[in-house]
């Protein structure tokens, strides 16, 4: 592991100490800053008081990102809105602390009920409205793996996170490849980032799967096969592109245009020049 | 056990296999989501049960009101209860089916006006994912040219799985079913200029993937939490004594 990007989730109605556990993280990331890079969680239900707090700590930890949970649940509510009056004006802050880089981890946003509770269509608006920011959506919308992918297809600011979605390269592969392959055709290469899931297993084996994967010999009549240089983007330039992480000569590619993203084949189609 | 039994057995079993998951288009009973039938003299307890506990509350308000209804509409069934178990709203969805409180009488403030919106979605989805499964057969098995099908018309189809399936899901979103109506069209039913009818189709191909994706998915976790392969544990017990319906 060259360089980790901590991805916090608060959980406070479900954990007693939360379950990210934020100054340990920040300490160790402050301790190593050539090998973590820490960023923070905020829930935009805290309203002013909790604005206040994101000045502090993006002074204080001088953040590039933040992690939000919109199925986290918070008193009477079980999950929020990106586009919500309040989570505008936390997004609208972001801007003004230069945090440029919003990782969304998608879960079912329960109320009200009358909607489908994975509906992604929230991260449409915020991104059209946003610009200045970059939207990673973890676990690349799934169940909605469709519909997040046309959204992305709309957007050049909204990235796919592969947490969740990569551990399917183990316990159904061909699924996995049918993820991945959609990501390619529609949001492209330079738009998918690793995802380690690490506050659930050590990552080691879904980088070394991840290496090795291919698309099955009987899919590739759908999709194109997965070259090393995807992979290497996928896996690091991606993510250290969106940080400005030093990327050392021989990790580099050897062809140009990693840090330039280049529009999906599906983009491409869906939206008309 | 009487004629009337085992029909009355079975009736009940076609009306569950009526109700669909709207999320993964699939009965119900395919899924393993129906845990037990319990027939007495009084009436009919159904049990449901779903991959996690945290399913989202309004499909599940959904299939279980689905099964309600259908169970209802049997004739001499006499009292149905349908129960959802192991769920967080388990409690909410139990008391508002058996109170026949309705959608928003059951979750209150959490319910605006209806679901009705979520399930016409779901349905378009659905038939999204059956237009490209006849499309794909007949690719497959036709060598049908990609440049023909903007003109694909439903008499085109061969008769089958894939195309009833269409049928149904058109008849479900009120679209045309004449034969002479065009396969590939958009959620409003209207047929696509020849030029858009391959992003259409490309589309339509990930909401399948998705669709089925999430079937798999949830299917492995069912089969997890519970220990077993689904349909085959569905428990009946008939301990009616009167044959009369």
């Amino acid at each position: 592991m060259d360089h980790a990007i901590f991805q916090p989730a608060l959980l406070t109605d479900f954990y007693i100490n939360g379950f990210g556990q934020t100054e340990e993280a920040f300490g160790l990331a402050q301790r190593h800053p050539d090998k973590l890079t820490y960023n923070h969680a905020y829930d935009p239900r805290n309203g002013e008081l909790g604005l206040e707090h994101l000045r502090r700590d993006a002074e204080r930890m001088k953040l590039q990102g933040v992690k939000l949970y919109t199925a986290e649940w918070h008193g009477d509510s079980r999950g929020y809105k990106l586009d919500d009056p309040w989570s505008r004006r936390y997004l609208e802050e972001c801007i003004e602390l230069g945090i440029r880089n919003i990782h969304v981890h998608k879960g079912p946003t329960i109320r009200p009920l009358d909607r489908d509770a994975f509906d992604v269509a929230d991260i449409d608006k915020v991104a059209t409205d946003y610009l200045e920011l970059n939207f990673i959506v973890e676990h690349v919308g799934l169940p909605r793996l469709e519909d997040f992918c046309w959204i992305a297809t709309q957007e050049s600011n909204v990235y796919g996170g592969l947490a969740v979605a990569i551990p399917f390269i183990h316990t159904r592969p061909r699924y996995f490849a049918q993820i991945i392959g959609e990501l390619l055709y529609w949001i492209g290469e330079d738009k998918i980032l690793f995802a380690s899931d690490y506050a659930l297993w050590t990552p080691k084996w879904l980088v070394e799967k991840f290496v090795d994967f291919q698309i099955p010999e009987d899919m590739l009549g759908e999709y194109a096969p997965i070259t090393v240089d995807q992979k290497r983007k996928i896996l690091g330039l991606n993510a250290a592109a969106l940080y400005d992480i030093n990327v050392p000569a021989e990790l580099r590619l050897a062809t140009p245009g990693q840090d330039t993203v280049d529009v999906a084949a599906g983009a491409k189609e869906a939206v008309p020049l | 056990m009487t004629v009337t039994a085992v029909s009355l057995e079975s009736d009940i079993l076609a009306a569950l296999d009526t109700v669909a998951d709207p999320e993964l288009d699939q009965p119900i009973t395919e899924l393993g989501f129906v845990r037990s039938v319990n027939i007495a003299d009084g009436g009919v307890t159904v049990h449901l049960r779903l991959p996690t506990a945290f399913c989202s509350p309004n499909f599940a308000y959904l299939m279980a009101s689905d099964a309600y209804d259908a169970l209802r509409a049997l004739d001499g069934i006499g009292e149905v209860r349908v129960l959802l178990d192991d769920h967080h709203d388990s409690d909410k969805i139990n008391e508002g089916l058996a109170a026949e409180a309705g959608y928003v009488g059951t979750f209150g403030a959490e319910a605006e006006e209806s679901l009705d919106e979520l399930r016409t979605t779901f349905l378009r989805k659905a038939h999204t994912a059956a237009m490209e499964r006849c499309v794909s057969v007949l690719m497959r098995r036709e060598g049908l040219n990609p440049n023909e099908i903007h003109r694909l018309t439903l008499r085109d189809l061969p008769d089958g799985r894939e195309k009833s399936s269409l049928m149904r899901r058109r008849f479900a979103l009120g679209l045309s079913m004449c034969p002479n109506s065009k396969v590939v069209v958009g959620d409003d039913g209207r047929p696509l200029p020849a030029e858009a009818v391959p992003m259409r189709l490309r589309f339509a191909r990930s909401v399948r993937i998705s669709m089925e994706g999430n079937a798999h998915f949830c299917r492995g976790l069912l089969a997890t939490r519970y220990d077993d392969c689904g349909s085959a544990t569905l428990q009946i017990t008939n301990t009616r004594t009167r044959s009369s319906r």
